[in-house]
């Protein structure tokens, strides 16, 4: 029962075109970026042509990346160069890729749902943008996970077609483009099983080449043997953040962590309220799904678990899930599936139409009552997604930059205690170079003393011990150290020693690391 | 014997002295549970509750219940779990150690849930019915342990099981008379009628037509049992206080009161590597229901709905999961049940039976974990608290007179070995913000440190002389430890500090008694009389 191909083409470029109005127009109006990173994003491929393959990183001294930097997302900084000429303000080049990279999430989850024979697949693809604000957030981020996402959802189709030998020739692509590419392995293992226990048969070629594919990639790739490295610092904060435990006192990044179960719920109502309807449909309809629809449940529902250990992977499991309800509507309408009969134990179920053709006149009342509800909560969910990315500040350090333009030499090291505050400041004071940034289980793994100078900025900056710029001077040869205004309230301003004050704008504050007398310019 | 064709597997599910033997499994090992030595309670309200148990023939229906002067309880005292105390009377005989046969009455409330479900089972011709409470014992160990609690929440999930037996027969008399019985068993029985709600909604979704009656029938009787109670019409205040605790849950960390920790919500991590059993159960309903290909009756579409309530409200709060498994638990069975037919052809193939198979496994190591995980955490608990310093208070205090209680979870503890005295405030801190807010406020923000220990204030606003906290928890408070507060009486697990009189501490504090002494040697066991005369010093 498909919709007629044109109107179901012109659904699709409507959907789209309103994804790319939705995300460009947020991107464009809201000040900044929701997540900082993206700021080191957009530099990094501002600078792409000029660095090209370096194996250093100046920009973070007290990590591995110094002189062990690999790009773990290469070939996304490559697609993002051309956007990101504009040397003042790359972002905005960067922002115009994210929209394209959200609107191709949103397109290929439609491809993906046509070529399957889903009929309304649209709806299915606009699905997506329902699932909960956290899912809008993460997809307007200026980060790979986005092109990820897009290649995962075409990985499902892959999957679906059983084309292992495509599915090798991606593994190799998403390791060039994105920091953790197990995640296609971790796609096909559960639809593999899923298909296998739906009645299909054993796949195990297509987990198989998405590994080797992934493996290959990592092994034959522009920054090897780094790449294999940053692997296994990706696993250490996989690992610290699901122990929960802070390794040297350390706080990662929100994303590691999970919600509350409450939270939980109140993010995803449309996403956890569909799993519950899947529930109670298949034990109501009485249909045997396709082994291809019962590998995409399988999947969605692991993925479920996996967004439930950490929050991040609703990147995966919003669109996982998409996929999921699409294939199993379409096998629930198949006209040649005939209902079981229900078993006759004490209350035989009452389910004979109602008096001429009021049953189908309830389904079209149902259906038109559930689009009610799913329209409204897309209209919440977008207005609570607009309304929050316009708080959202602009670059932090930009101001601070220019005064340290003014007043240090080019090259010279600035103390970021924050190291979240990296993207800000490489993205308008490239011209210094800073201690760390983007997670600091990079500087944990440097050599040899890595954990203790985490240990020394983690305590420092959370009041555990008092800021002495001679020891932050003295151990990182740094005459200025960056903060965060908002940053200094509370007891790190209590604890301040052998500071003075150097520059103070409203988002930003710089510091001289023991008294100069000479002050500026040496 | 076999009928034909009838495999060995269905045989073992027709077989009832199995059946009554896993049943019987799975009541032994809760009562293993309960009964085995622990050293003391992990939820200190069992002591309130045995102790209640022990008094309630001397203190009949009293509305006054005076052991918590800061609290709407001292006037408009309502047992809001009457029959619970009731029933638990006979067992609670023993003046010295109520708890212990309070434990063995919750033993057979457990047995009774576990009985409870096997009987609705079978009544509903679940084949196998006896795996479906042992089921119970496998969602998780957080699950299990709400079992173990001495708290009447464990009678409400035997009502509410024999409640779904009754909607999913549409005996709505009986459901009218279940829902009176609610009313005087548990503080929230509302809990009957959000159960009826999605069940008949689940029902009529299953195309069982909407049977209202149910859902009207167990309104009615909550609400007939709340209005005809012995203690009406306190009832309907301590139902104000309940909602008023809900909200207060709802808002975390924005409330006004901290609330007990079970009115929180677990992160999702914990949820799902505390309860997987729980978690995967669900997951495999899920995927059996489009995998099977069958319908399910409608009354199993209503189990499902209910048991899909309970789980949404176990991530809003966690300490609803005490309804969520065993609902769980009987829609599994329900579907079973329904699915059967089906599932014995699929079991002819090499597939799935290695996915059944597997399951069983995995079912397995999850009855093993949960056991393991309730056995550690109830392995070694610290006894009642307050013995040495009840007995210190009956030996230098007038009886009835107040102590002050600056935690009100210490309340039960002290009331259990200690209720020759009175204290302030307990089981709730809500029941105080309802009997005077601003009480209750500057009460919670000493017990917090957001003000200073008024020690002339305690005194003269509750009559009292001494103030008694948790050794540990006493430690938190750094002026505690200073010279200006001299510990009356100390032990391992309590302290006690004069308020007034020469033992007290001064009106204003001394300059230099800010100094914070070694936490390890903060207090030292004391013994002294009230009257300051220095008694023999440990």
């Amino acid at each position: 029962m498909n919709a007629p191909a044109p109107r179901e083409g012109w659904m699709a470029a409507l959907l789209l075109v309103y994804v790319l109005l939705l995300f460009g127009g947020v991107h464009f109006a809201s000040p900044g970026l929701s997540e900082r990173d993206g700021y080191y994003h957009a530099r990094l491929a501002n600078q792409f042509f000029e660095r090209g393959l370096s194996r250093e990183f100046p920009w973070t001294q007290a990590s591995t990346w110094r002189e062990g930097y690999c790009d773990k997302e290469f070939l996304y900084h490559a697609l993002m160069a051309p956007f990101c000429t504009n040397d003042a303000e790359p972002v905005r080049g960067a922002l115009v890729l994210q929209t394209l990279l959200a609107a191709l999430v949103v397109g290929m989850l439609w491809f993906v749902l046509r070529k399957q024979d889903v009929p309304h697949a649209w709806a299915f693809a606009a699905l997506l943008l329902v699932m909960g604000v956290p899912v809008l957030y993460r997809m307007a981020m200026v980060r790979s996970h986005v092109l990820s996402m897009a290649l995962a959802v075409f990985g499902m189709h892959l999957l679906y077609r059983q084309r292992w030998k495509a599915l090798l020739a991606l593994g190799f692509v998403y390791a060039w483009s994105y920091t953790f590419p197990m995640v296609l392995v971790m796609f096909a293992a559960p639809y593999v099983v899923g298909h296998w226990v739906g009645g299909g048969r054993l796949d195990w070629r297509s987990p198989l080449a998405a590994f080797a594919g992934v493996m290959l990639g990592l092994v034959v790739h522009p920054y090897s043997p780094q790449t294999l490295e940053t692997f296994a610092t990706i696993l250490e904060i996989v690992r610290m953040g699901f122990s929960g435990r802070r390794h040297a006192e350390l706080e990662l990044g929100k994303e590691i962590y999970a919600y509350s179960t409450r939270a939980f719920l109140l993010a995803f109502p449309v996403w956890l309220a569909g799993m519950a309807a899947v529930t109670l449909c298949g034990w109501r309809l009485g249909r045997r799904l396709t082994p291809q629809a019962f590998g995409a449940l399988f999947a969605a529902l692991a993925w479920l678990a996996m967004t439930m250990t950490f929050s991040r992977f609703m990147e995966y499991g919003a669109p996982l899930a998409c996929l999921a309800f699409g294939l199993i509507a379409r096998d629930a309408w198949a006209a040649n599936a005939a209902p079981q009969e229900a078993p006759q134990i004490e209350t035989p179920p009452k389910d004979t139409p109602r008096r001429g053709g009021m049953a189908g006149l309830m389904r079209k009342d149902a259906a038109a009552a559930v689009l009610l509800l799913v329209v409204s909560a897309h209209a919440w969910i977008a207005y609570v997604f607009v309304r929050e990315s316009m708080k959202c500040p602009p670059p932090r350090f930009r101001a601070a930059s220019a005064w340290m333009a003014e007043h240090l030499e080019p090259g010279e090291t600035v103390v970021n205690l924050w190291w979240d505050d990296f993207p800000d400041l490489y993205y308008d004071g490239y011209r210094q170079r800073y201690l760390w940034g983007i997670d600091p289980t990079f500087t944990l793994r440097l050599e040899p003393n890595g954990e203790g100078l985490a240990k020394l900025l983690e305590d420092m900056r959370a009041g555990r011990v008092p800021l002495d710029g001679a020891v932050l001077r003295k151990v990182f040869g740094a005459r200025v150290m960056a903060v965060r205004k908002q940053a200094l309230a509370g007891s790190i301003e209590k604890g301040l020693r052998n500071v003075r004050g150097a520059y103070r704008d409203d988002d930003a504050v710089l510091f001289w690391l023991q008294d100069d007398p000479q002050g500026g310019r040496p | 014997m076999n009928a034909p064709g009838e495999s060995r597997f269905e045989v073992l599910l027709r077989d009832r002295r199995l059946g009554a033997a896993l049943v019987l499994y799975a009541a032994l090992a809760l009562c293993w549970l309960q009964l085995r030595p622990q050293g003391g309670l992990l939820e200190r309200d069992g002591y309130f509750h045995a102790r209640y148990a022990q008094m309630l023939p001397e203190f009949g229906l009293s509305r006054t219940f005076d052991w918590t002067k800061a609290s709407t309880w001292d006037g408009r005292f309502c047992d809001k779990e009457f029959l619970f105390h009731g029933l638990m009377v006979p067992f609670t005989r023993n003046a010295a150690e109520p708890v212990n046969g309070a434990r063995v009455f919750l033993a057979l409330l457990d047995a009774g849930i576990l009985a409870a479900l096997y009987f609705v089972l079978r009544r509903q011709k679940v084949p196998g019915a006896a795996l479906f409470p042992l089921l119970l014992l496998c969602l998780g160990g957080p699950a299990v342990l709400r079992l173990l609690l001495i708290r009447s929440h464990v009678l409400s999930i035997l009502l509410l099981v024999a409640g779904l037996g009754l909607m999913m027969e549409k005996r709505w008399k009986a459901l009218a008379v279940l829902g009176f019985v609610f009313s005087w068993s548990y503080t929230f029985p509302l809990v009957l009628v959000m159960t009826a709600v999605p069940f008949a909604a689940g029902r009529w979704f299953g195309g069982g037509g909407l049977d209202w009656r149910s859902p009207l029938a167990a309104f009615g009787g909550v609400a007939a049992g709340l209005a005809v109670h012995p203690y009406s019409p306190h009832t309907m205040e301590l139902f104000l206080t309940i909602l008023d605790i809900v909200r207060g849950g709802l808002q975390g960390s924005g409330a006004s009161m901290t609330l007990g920790a079970e009115i929180h919500p677990l992160s999702t991590r914990d949820f799902l590597l505390g309860m997987p059993m729980f978690v995967g159960l669900w997951m495999t309903i899920a995927l059996c229901g489009w995998g099977l290909g069958k319908r399910v009756a409608a009354e199993t579409m209503g189990a499902l709905c209910a048991a899909l309530f309970w789980l949404g409200m176990s991530m809003v709060f966690f300490r609803f999961v005490e309804y969520g498994a065993p609902l769980a638990a009987l829609a599994a069975g329900m579907v079973f049940r329904d699915a059967w037919p089906g599932l014995r052809l699929h079991l002819a193939s090499v597939r799935a039976r290695a996915v059944a198979g597997g399951l069983a496994v995995a079912l397995l190591a999850a009855h093993l974990w949960a056991m393991h995980y309730a056995a550690e955490v109830t392995a070694a608990l610290d006894p009642p608290r307050y013995r040495g310093a009840a007995a210190w208070m009956a030996r230098n205090l007038g009886e009835g007179e107040t102590v002050v209680n600056l935690w009100w979870d210490d309340f039960p503890d002290l009331y259990y070995d200690g209720a020759r005295q009175r204290f302030l405030w307990g089981i709730d801190p809500n029941f105080t913000q309802r009997w005077d807010p601003e009480v209750a406020g500057k009460l919670e923000a000493m017990r917090d440190q957001k003000t200073p220990l008024d020690a002339r204030w305690l005194a003269e606003t509750f009559h009292s002389r001494v103030m008694v906290l948790a050794h540990s928890l006493a430690l938190r408070y750094p002026v505690l430890t200073t010279d200006a507060w001299k510990p009356v009486y100390v032990d391992a697990s309590a302290v006690v500090f004069a308020l007034t009189g020469p033992e007290g501490p001064p009106e204003r504090m001394p300059a230099d008694a800010l100094r914070i002494a070694d936490p390890d040697h903060a207090f030292r066991p004391t013994d002294r009389a009230l009257t300051g005369d220095p008694k023999t010093e440990k």
